[in-house]
């Protein structure tokens, strides 16, 4: 799911998600100003819910692997 | 769906207790923002990855997927949008669900693929292993007397009653030296922007555990640290490759690769940039950094000189 996000975007949510990175953090790492930060994973998290929300297979692809 | 989601909460939920108010809010929002669910499990599946065992990922996933089936199944006939919002809520159980069983019942099950700390530790298994993993899965979900299921990290609106075997267990969990603690403060001290004490904390905890699955974990986020923060490739190189190299712990792989192949860049070693971006790729096809290694391998391909026609 996170491949489908733009590059930017889905690399700032990794590493706060992931990683636990603060926005000030995420600032430094990726030499952005704070607000465009904020502004990445706000785009991010609007494209995931889009994608979640229409997509059937949502808890499928939660849960790719078969039992 | 409002756009804003509560992003200050999220943080300060990931990084330790809300009050019962700031947890309310934070609940209300997450059941209805499946974005900030996936931003939560992400965050959980990291934690557990980087506290587990893999035993205990692969265990942890099984139960997942059955409770998730069970809830799904109960779920799907109904189509209202009342329905649909429930399936959500049931959605976020299943993942609550799904932590606590990590936490005390799947484990006692399989006492020798708990995390060494709590393997000295495991008797009475369900007690203690809440004390014991509390400091560390800091959001473990468990069923209250209430019936309700904490999904978030809550404190507690009074003082916990311990047991005393629980309570005998508490040490081992809070030991100020050991892995679960060092790693907690060298996070700690690198989000608050000490960059000086978490590096300290990190190599400290390098040197005092090798092989734990905090010190393998460490490798990357130190390596990003030196990246990111005090700008030293050398350093940062070490790190990942000491991830890439270890046995064992392989959920954060990708991120080591990267860090790399990053790493390989600034110091200005570009065949070895280019095969790490290839590497990443042929690892992850779909990775999220294949905009940029793509780019990066670009940049760094030689090409044959174009022939100039004669004329």
């Amino acid at each position: 799911m996170l491949a489908d996000l733009p590059s930017a975007q889905a690399e700032a949510l990794v590493l706060r998600s992931v990683l636990g990175y603060s926005f000030e953090e995420l600032a430094a790492a990726t030499g952005s100003p704070v607000n465009t930060v904020r502004s990445r994973i706000r785009l991010a998290k609007e494209a995931l819910r889009r994608r979640i929300e229409t997509d059937a297979r949502f808890f499928e692809l939660l849960e790719p692997e078969a039992s | 769906m409002s756009a804003e989601h509560p992003e200050e909460l999220l943080e300060r939920a990931r990084r330790g207790p809300l009050s019962a108010a700031e947890l309310r809010l934070l609940r209300a929002h997450v059941a209805e923002c499946v974005a900030c669910r996936f931003e939560l499990q992400l965050f959980e599946d990291g934690r557990v990855a980087g506290t587990a065992r893999p035993a205990d990922e692969l265990l942890a996933a099984r139960i997942r997927r059955s409770t998730m089936r069970r809830l799904v199944a109960r779920s799907l006939p109904t189509v209202s949008r009342a329905a649909a919002r429930r399936r959500r809520m049931l959605w976020l159980i299943a993942a609550a669900l799904s932590v606590a069983a990590l936490a005390t019942g799947a484990l006692v099950k399989r006492p020798n693929v708990l995390p060494e700390p709590l393997r000295d530790a495991a008797q009475p298994a369900r007690r203690m292993l809440r004390s014991a993993w509390e400091p560390r899965l800091e959001r473990s979900a468990r069923p209250t007397t209430d019936g309700e299921t904490r999904t978030l990290h809550e404190r507690p609106e009074e003082p916990q009653r311990v047991s005393q075997n629980a309570a005998r267990a508490a040490p081992a969990a809070a030991d100020p030296g050991s892995a679960a603690e060092l790693f907690s403060r060298a996070n700690r001290a690198r989000r608050e922007g000490s960059a000086r004490e978490a590096i300290a904390l990190y190599r400290e905890l390098q040197r005092s555990f090798p092989g734990r699955a905090e010190e393998r974990v460490s490798r990357v986020t130190l390596g990003r640290l030196f990246l990111d923060r005090t700008g030293d490739p050398r350093a940062a190189l070490a790190q990942f490759e000491g991830y890439l190299g270890s046995s064992g712990h392989s959920a954060l792989r990708q991120e080591a690769l990267v860090g790399r192949a990053l790493a390989l860049g600034r110091l200005g070693r570009g065949r070895e940039e280019l095969a790490a971006w290839n590497a990443l790729l042929a690892a992850y096809p779909r990775t999220s950094y294949r905009e940029r290694a793509r780019a990066r391998i670009e940049e760094l391909t030689p090409h044959a000189p174009e022939r100039v026609s004669p004329r």
